[in-house]
């Protein structure tokens, strides 16, 4: 899957998701349960103020310092026997995967939850090779089972499927046969595809945070998965975004205590495991050969502009979870594998505007993503400047770009202004008649659409005020005069 | 000096960082701001181990779904057989009912392998010279792993695993259920302790352990509607025996 | 004390009640209140829909429009507020502007922040029997900051009780421009509010907002719910 998840306008997406009662109503369950969880984890650590600056403060350290600690790491992940490939591009990235695949003779990969390798379109590559690729997250795994039906969530990527849907794929396509309980069916895949770790000639697992100082990569998860594909097969190959890292363990520290709060309330998760090259020369499990390929497919361009600040993230999706758009038209929607806030910041950087445009304005401002952000990441403002660069690169339509040029020569000539307020009230107080005008077209109509416009107080208050200030004005003069009398 | 071949296309992908960066490209390593608060720091600070100890025993239990016992020297080989036997009995399948034992010294010499066997169970100690196949086996078929912690985190439930000659990777990975043993006296407050001891030793400019993990209860996901199923590709079930030292 | 009124767009044209009960409000505090007529709109239609560049004359006319004196301003609208709270940023470039814009910033007061922070009053000598539920909206509560203070005026009000809902402090879905832009998103947002308010069936809607009471009030008139909308200047001059 690559980052952009379906060629069907946002317009035609938002429609059918919205359709979708299942989706939704699951999808305002676990925002409820997420938001809970991680705003009591963050009351639970307590001083969370002082780690959401400190998360920020290391994260923008090491955007700034990044050469040099890319420098550091790839040295010390050589030094440590290992193997590192810097790849400027989604095609470099996988062409040095295939590469080591076909020098492995691979058959088989057991992969690991990982977006870069989403982003890269990875998998599509390795079956090209004519090799076997098995997503081992449990979530992945439905949605691979499912003909590779796109993620709705970045945590938990198939969020949008009940478990009679998820019994249902299994039965279709792997011969579940027991029912849809959701313990069954776990069960039903450790089973299932135990041996496809046994068996795997190559692990592939992405990074939530490399230590530069130490040339380790350290990975957050949860089921195993991610320890059983950088255990049993003999290479394991880990893909970062080459902004992923930090400096030493002291900070790792931080930046994994605020992704667990962040992502599943839980001071941590299952198992944080950190692994450093491959393994000793006298240990008998994990890999004998490790290999590190550093993205950066665009975000490069991302880290020179002033969109720098989307580099912070840590995917942790407190954003997501909050998020009132996302609650009502699911992850889908946004055409992306990255979706809610943080999707709509990053997939017209990583995508560019044409495919993602829409996806700035599916934002009220609410600023609630900016609140729960770790590592205080204004979401919020970046999506407002990707909506100033769309404006002034004419990326807008005509009639908008029109409609704005009109409104700011109107506002920003008193006069002309005050005529129209004066005018508008009395338009509005003639024509808005019980909730509704007389025509209903354009912004009025998608205003109607599911409310009413509100009842008009009458004229205008700066007519009101201008009558009474000369009233009062008049009064006054006839009391001073009537005090000569 | 670094073999070309291992390192590929670094110059170029850095200067352009450098370029975006509107600076020189930077090879010094750069001032590296102390963090700014030291609330990490003051997570339990000043608990005495008692409290830790019941601090890790209360989160595993009631927010782990694991168990943990505490215990002294004299009494391990009696507690671990049990935990052991309570573990073959309760498992998923018939086939295998081998513990496999980590062969750390700090295990092997806490243990009385007799008493174990004498207590009806079937033991294969890790031994790394035969071989990724045979302890993959051997793991692949037990039904329990039993390994020793270096720490574990009182904040998270948490056991610090170092992969190492004795002790590979997968004994608390492959069986249905995993028994971690540690002592009270290496109970610390959070992740900000373990990762102070792998710093100092990175200071002290030696490799870190191939594969660190740091390991809270029994695997876990929520993937289906959100609905918590604890078992998933690692261990089902999770035992952490806590030595008395002190 | 002598204030200036910045009354808002939507105020203006379609709620000079709310604006009128502001002034009044002032007044009973003692306050002589200034009308600047030059003033216009904060410009939010436009600028939050991206076109900040030709926002900026508008922006410049308002400061102008305000620096007729050096009294405070009183707007009873969070989300104006904010966005004039925004001007200095978005004229970074001219620093002989942007801190003109500051000035003016940091003179302007949402109306519960005056009310309460400013003048240190909290007992109006309101009174409204009945119940209700009160939204603290997006730009007061994130953007400004302003959380407790039209609680702690509301708390004052004898035969008032406020309601809580489900999901208080989520965004109703007005969003200015979104709320047309984006009309079913939006619309979805505000059916769910009005679902969690009439769980509770309050007497009354109490904002500080009039964008959201509009769009929360348009829902529940189109549901034909009979929960009156009220701004909270209006609660504060019911006797």
């Amino acid at each position: 899957m690559s980052m952009k998840t379906s060629h069907a306008t946002f317009k035609e997406r938002i429609d059918i998701q919205m359709q979708d009662d299942y989706m939704r109503q699951s999808v305002a369950n676990a925002q409820e349960r997420m938001f809970t969880n991680r705003a009591k984890a963050a009351e639970a650590l307590g001083n969370w103020e002082q780690w959401r600056e400190m998360g920020k403060e290391i994260r923008q350290h090491v955007l700034e310092n990044l050469d040099y600690y890319l420098e550091q790491l790839s040295d010390k992940v050589v030094e440590n026997g290992g193997n590192v490939f810097f790849a400027s591009t989604a095609e470099e990235a996988r062409g040095y995967i295939e590469g080591v695949l076909k020098e492995k003779k691979a058959k088989k990969i057991v992969k690991s939850k990982s977006m870069v390798t989403e982003e890269i379109d990875l998998n599509k590559a390795i079956i090209g090779l004519g090799c076997e690729v098995i997503e081992t997250d449990l979530g992945e795994y439905i949605l691979q089972v499912d003909d590779c039906d796109p993620p709705s969530h970045i945590v938990v990527p198939a969020l949008h499927k009940n478990r009679t849907q998820i019994r249902d794929i299994f039965k279709e396509k792997v011969g579940y046969q027991g029912t849809n309980d959701p313990e069954e069916m776990t069960r039903f895949v450790r089973q299932h595809i135990r041996h496809d770790f046994l068996e795997a000639d190559i692990g592939i697992t992405g990074c939530n945070f490399a230590v530069a100082e130490t040339g380790t990569v350290s990975l957050v998860t949860n089921e195993g998965n991610a320890r059983l594909a950088t255990s049993l097969p003999k290479t394991h190959i880990a893909v970062m975004g080459m902004e992923r890292l930090v400096p030493t363990f002291e900070e790792l520290d931080i930046v994994v205590s605020l992704l667990c709060r962040s992502a599943v309330g839980l001071p941590l998760t299952g198992y944080v495991t950190a692994l450093t090259g491959p393994r000793e020369s006298d240990q008998c499990d994990g890999p004998e050969e490790f290999h590190l390929v550093i993205v950066d497919n665009g975000r490069s361009a991302i880290l020179g502009s002033e969109f720098k600040d989307i580099l912070r993230c840590i995917r942790c999706a407190a954003c997501v979870n909050t998020c009132p758009a996302y609650r009502h038209i699911g992850g889908q929607s946004y055409g992306s594998i990255y979706s809610g806030p943080v999707g709509a910041v990053l997939s017209p950087l990583l995508g560019g505007y044409e495919d993602f445009k829409e996806l700035p304005y599916a934002c009220s401002l609410c600023q609630s993503c900016n609140d729960v952000c770790p590592v205080k990441i204004p979401l919020s403002d970046l999506l407002l400047k990707h909506r100033r660069v769309m404006a002034e690169s004419k990326l807008t339509p005509l009639g908008e770009r029109a409609a704005a040029g009109f409104f700011n020569f109107v506002n920003a000539r008193p006069a002309l202004w005050g005529k129209t307020v004066k005018a508008g009230a009395k338009v509005a107080n003639a024509t808005i008649k019980d909730g509704k005008m007389p025509f209903n077209v354009g912004p009025l109509k998608d205003w109607t659409d599911s409310r009413d416009l509100p009842q008009p107080d009458g004229e205008s208050f700066r007519s009101w005020f201008k009558n009474r200030q000369q009233t009062k004005g008049d009064q006054q003069k006839n009391e001073a005069g009537d005090h000569h009398d | 000096m670094t073999n070309p071949a291992r390192l590929q296309n670094r110059t170029a992908f850095l200067e352009n960082i450098a370029k975006v960066l509107d600076r020189p490209r930077r090879t010094q390593a750069p001032v590296r701001p102390a963090l700014k608060y030291r609330c990490h720091q003051e997570v339990m600070a000043g608990w005495s181990p008692d409290q830790l100890r019941d601090r890790l025993v209360d989160y595993t239990e009631n927010a782990l779904g694991a168990k943990a016992i505490v215990t002294t020297k004299a009494q391990l080989s009696r507690v671990l057989s049990e935990a052991c036997l309570a573990y073959q009995q309760n498992t998923l399948s018939d086939d295998g009912k081998d513990v496999v034992l980590s062969a750390d010294v700090r295990l092997q010499a806490g243990i009385d392998i007799n008493q174990l066997t004498q207590a009806g169970l079937s033991l294969y100690v890790w031994d790394s010279s035969l071989g990724y196949d045979a302890n993959i086996r051997a793991c692949e078929r037990a039904k329990v792993g039993v390994v020793f912690a270096e720490q574990a985190l009182a904040e998270s439930g948490t056991m610090v695993l170092y992969s190492q000659v004795e002790q590979g990777r997968v004994i608390s990975l492959l069986p249905e259920a995993s028994v971690f043993i540690v002592p009270k006296s290496a109970i610390v407050p959070r992740l900000t302790q373990a990762t102070a001891v792998l710093t100092e030793k990175a200071k002290a400019g030696k490799r870190m352990p191939s594969c660190i993990n740091f390991i809270s209860g029994p695997s876990s996901t929520a993937d289906i509607e959100l609905i918590k199923v604890v078992g998933v590709h690692g261990p089902i079930f999770a035992t952490y025996i806590i030595l008395d030292d002190q | 004390m002598k204030v200036n009124f910045f009354v808002t767009c939507l105020c203006d044209t379609v709620k000079a009640n709310v604006a009128k009960r502001t002034v009044a409000l002032l007044e009973q505090l003692g306050c002589e209140v200034i009308f600047p007529e030059a003033q216009s709109c904060c410009g939010q239609p436009s600028i939050n829909s991206g076109y900040v560049e030709s926002s900026k004359p508008a922006m410049k006319s308002f400061i102008r429009a305000f620096e007729c004196n050096d009294y405070p301003i009183v707007t009873p609208a969070g989300s104006c507020a904010a966005m004039v709270k925004a001007y200095p940023e978005y004229l970074r470039n001219e620093p002989e502007w942007a801190s003109r814009a500051q000035a003016v910033a940091d003179r302007l007061f949402e109306l519960t922040q005056f009310v309460v922070r400013e003048l240190g009053v909290v007992q109006l000598g309101a009174k409204l029997v009945g119940t209700a539920v009160y939204h603290p909206s997006c730009s007061l509560i994130r953007k400004l900051g302003v959380r407790d203070e039209p609680l702690s005026l509301l708390a004052e009000v004898e035969g008032l009780t406020l309601l809580p809902i489900d999901n208080q402090e989520t965004c109703c879905g007005f969003g200015g421009t979104f709320s047309v832009k984006m009309g079913e998103i939006s619309g979805e947002m505000v059916k769910e509010k009005v679902r969690h308010m009439s769980e509770v069936t309050p007497d009354y809607l109490i904002g500080a907002d009039i964008s959201c009471l509009m769009n929360i009030g348009g829902r529940l008139h189109r549901e034909g719910k009979a929960i009156k909308v009220m701004h909270i200047a209006e609660v504060l001059a019911s006797r």
